[in-house]
């Protein structure tokens, strides 16, 4: 996907914008675990990063019981992106999921494997286990010039 | 930083305790004036979209660059936004976050566009016809750090 004109093209020497495809999202999301979980509040949009895991056809993330993402997760969709950039090749890729996000039942749970299960970096207890679909997910990569 | 066609990365296998650390709001700013890779976040028509933006920092907001008609464009009218800047590092499971709520408007100041145009890292990695410039007025910055308990 690029919007160049044509005259704007000759003198630029830029990288190349393309659009990934669902498969390509996937396997990059799949590529790291750590992300960034978007959602919205009265006082407008927040963003935190987020340790997660890809499980099935889902981004699964843990958070406590009372943190202010655990009231605001379920009523309206959420975004969640990843990326990962090359500040010297100026090169790159981000991948966006938007959906409804929905706590794990205790059945579900015990159906993940040690590895599934997202393992976030600082201490504390986070003991609701969220899952987002990938009911939407769009990627884009920037190519080097 | 690790280039954005390797794959697999591995989390570090040491489990020691890391803990939140709060950044003063002083030491953001210095953060978001060192950085330039940063997302926007805001709640687009029903949806919320993240996206990222190269941005600097000029007499205290924001600004970045974008096509007139594509998806960013939309912050051209008024909008809540939250700006997040990060420095994650896996191997240590350790790094920092910054996020910047705030106001977004264009720019259509002669001052203000004459400076951004000369902004070295204002210019967008992407190819393309990035004329229209956002502005993002803080309304409030928080940031927190992780890191190994001492």
């Amino acid at each position: 996907m690029t919007t160049d004109n044509a005259a704007w093209s000759l003198l630029d020497r830029r990288g190349r914008l393309e659009t990934l495809d669902r498969d390509e999202c996937r396997r990059l999301l799949g590529s790291t675990n750590v992300g960034r979980l978007g959602y919205c509040t009265d006082l407008g949009p927040r963003i935190v990063p987020m340790n997660y895991t890809l499980v099935g056809e889902a981004v699964t993330f843990r958070t406590g019981i009372d943190t202010e993402a655990s009231h605001q997760l379920f009523d309206h969709p959420v975004a969640f992106e990843v990326d990962q950039f090359d500040e010297f090749l100026q090169t790159g890729w981000s991948v966006l999921v938007v959906g409804n996000a929905q706590p794990l039942d205790e059945e579900s749970l015990l159906l993940l494997d040690i590895g599934q299960t997202p393992q976030p970096w600082p201490a504390g207890r986070r003991v609701l286990v969220v899952q987002l679909p990938l009911t939407t997910m769009t990627g884009r990569r920037v190519h080097p010039s | 930083m690790i280039s954005p066609y390797t794959t697999g990365r591995r989390d570090s296998d040491d489990r020691s305790e890391r803990r939140f650390e709060a950044i003063s709001r002083e030491q953001c700013f210095d953060l978001l004036a060192t950085n330039h890779l940063g997302r926007v976040a805001w709640q687009a028509a029903d949806l919320p979209q993240i996206l990222p933006v190269t941005y600097a920092m000029y007499q205290g907001s924001v600004y970045f660059r974008t096509t007139p008609d594509g998806i960013l464009s939309e912050l051209a009218q008024p909008t809540r936004v939250a700006l997040e800047v990060d420095d994650l590092d896996q191997q240590t499971r350790s790094g920092w976050s910054i996020v910047l709520q705030g106001r977004t408007s264009a720019v259509s100041e002669p001052d203000a566009l004459a400076h951004l145009w000369a902004a070295d890292s204002l210019v967008p990695w992407a190819g393309g016809n990035r004329t229209l410039f956002i502005c993002i007025r803080p309304d409030r910055v928080s940031g927190r750090v992780v890191r190994r308990s001492a």
